[in-house]
């Protein structure tokens, strides 16, 4: 994927809640787990520098190296004036502004990695592994995780002030075997990269619902795991894969007036083609060993639909036979439901709309607007415009996003004519 | 054509709450408020202060006494200051017109006595 192209002022977009992340990632890699707040601490005081410093003097040339050295320096002094032990390597090294070629796009993958694990440490809730990821390893604030979470700041706040104080106890420090990353960590950082990029781009319950820049932070993340040799295993590949194949899609999902575009009406030609040729090289490279993930399945549906021109020449049947296999293997119920859509379009809507009542699976979303506005749509098809009306109408009572409600009572007023 | 002191005052607990997101958005503002202020010619001096409290001289039995400025602790600290150029008042307020500043602290505006005395 090319990088975002610079603004006029040469600051890269999401450059201080990348650098954040890195950062922190860096600093705290080398004082350790115990200064953990201290260092979220001296970062933050970097950033608001830089924040103040750059909008009168003016962007430096290496805006990444000003920021590392602001916070080494902010750290130094915090640990001198609580009477700790600062890194030889703090006060050896020279000023890294000085130094043109400093970049950390690529020099703290190690470090980046080695938190992101810590976050996913097995003792934390997936919940709190999550929260803890997005704040340290991603730069988002508690205001921002609590709106992509859909949660309370103050729920946040006590999240991953427990879990770091429960790493802690545990003694729990930032070496990691490679073993154990690979086994027993890498399943969990993978999920929390799933569950990010989800956030990103669909979200029924959120006033915003699709945001493409957590959808890059899961991508970079995912990139950056693929490519590390500790972490490049199959099941890394294949949600890289899912990911790219998934993202590639972005520039027409959305229409003029923010309302999402039907994957029948999207335009495949404006589909990200480096995105697609990303996600199918991610593909097979994931499918090279034994290992079967969800993500495997998942990646290859994916397949199937960025190599169709249109719905009608789409492989339904085997998209369906995917979903079968992904029902078996790794239930869930919006796997079913998805299983549901890919039906109708295989054999046609009575069958999914039998399939879509016949499953107890499905009884954990019947709440949910996905589930009303699949059913709405399949009785659409069905010409059955009274129930496609009230299930439409019920999705848009479920939808806390304006936009999805609006459209989902533009369908509702649209079938009843 | 009088010159004005324009001191940047702010409470460093309004900025360390924010977000890296929104701090990369302030610069953006401030970088426009204040690159129109030195487009339309009228900064004479645009200076950052450092953000480390200083130190403050005082007279202590005839001696000096050094001690450190506050910074993280101080409610209201210096942030920066410009020199302007404006007729009156009302015009050098005109000019600062509607930067970000003043939603993170204040401004103290003071003319600069340059009149020699009759």
């Amino acid at each position: 994927m090319p990088p975002r192209a610079p603004d006029a002022r040469g600051l890269v977009a999401d450059l201080f809640r990348r650098e954040s992340g890195r950062l922190i990632a860096l600093l705290a890699n080398r004082t350790g787990v115990a200064r953990i707040d201290m260092v979220e601490d001296a970062v933050q005081d970097a950033l608001v520098s830089a924040m103040r410093n750059w909008a009168i003097n003016a962007v430096p040339a290496n805006p990444s190296a000003w920021l590392y050295t602001a916070a080494r320096n902010a750290l130094t002094d915090k640990l001198r004036r609580a009477r700790f032990e600062v890194p030889e390597e703090f006060t050896q090294e020279r000023s890294a502004e000085a130094d043109n070629s400093f970049s950390s796009e690529h020099a703290f993958n190690d470090e980046l990695l080695r938190l992101i694990a810590f976050c996913c440490h097995p003792s934390l809730m997936p919940a709190s592994q999550l929260a803890l990821t997005l704040r340290l390893a991603c730069g988002l604030s508690v205001e921002e995780i609590a709106h992509a979470l859909l949660t309370t700041p103050q729920s946040i706040t006590q999240r991953i002030v427990r879990a770091k104080r429960e790493l802690r106890d545990a003694d729990v420090t930032f070496d990691i075997a490679p073993r154990e990353l690979v086994q027993e960590r890498l399943p969990r950082i993978l999920n929390a990269i799933y569950l990010l990029f989800d956030a990103g781009y669909l979200s029924p319950r959120h006033p915003q619902w699709f945001r493409p820049l957590l959808c890059d932070d899961a991508l970079r993340l995912v990139r950056m795991l693929a490519e590390h040799p500790l972490t490049a295993e199959p099941e890394t590949h294949a949600l890289a894969a899912l990911l790219h194949l998934t993202a590639a899609r972005s520039p027409t999902r959305v229409d003029d007036e923010g309302r999402p575009v039907p994957l029948a009406k999207q335009d495949r030609s404006r589909w990200n083609q480096a995105a697609i040729n990303a996600g199918m090289e991610f593909f097979s490279r994931s499918i090279r060993g034994e290992t079967l993930t969800r993500y495997h399945i998942e990646a290859a549906i994916a397949t199937v639909h960025a190599s169709a021109t249109s719905m009608e020449t789409t492989d339904w049947a085997q998209i369906v036979r995917h979903y079968d296999q992904l029902c078996e293997s790794f239930p869930s119920p919006v796997a079913t439901l998805n299983r549901v859509i890919a039906l109708r379009y295989a054999r046609g809507a009575q069958e999914a709309l039998l399939a879509l009542r016949a499953s107890d699976e499905l009884h954990a979303i019947q709440d949910t607007m996905v589930y009303h506005a699949t059913m709405a749509e399949l009785h659409e098809a069905l010409e059955e415009h009274d129930q496609a009306a009230a299930a439409f109408g019920a999705a848009a009572e479920l939808a806390e996003s304006d936009t999805l409600a609006e459209l989902f009572r533009r369908r509702a007023r649209a079938v009843k004519k | 054509m009088a010159e004005y002191l324009v001191l940047l005052h702010e409470d460093p607990a309004a900025t360390r709450t924010l977000s890296p997101t929104q701090m990369q958005a302030l610069i953006q503002r401030y970088t426009d408020w204040i690159g129109g202020l030195r487009t339309g010619g009228f900064v004479t001096v645009g200076k950052k202060l450092k953000d480390d409290g200083g130190r403050h001289l005082h007279s202590e039995k005839g001696k000096m006494v050094v001690s450190d400025g506050p910074y993280a602790e101080g409610k209201d600290i210096i942030s920066g200051l410009f020199v302007v150029t404006a007729d009156s008042y009302e015009q050098a307020q005109a000019r600062l017109g509607s930067g970000p500043h003043l939603e993170f602290g204040w401004i103290e505006l003071r003319e600069i006595d340059a009149a020699p005395c009759a």
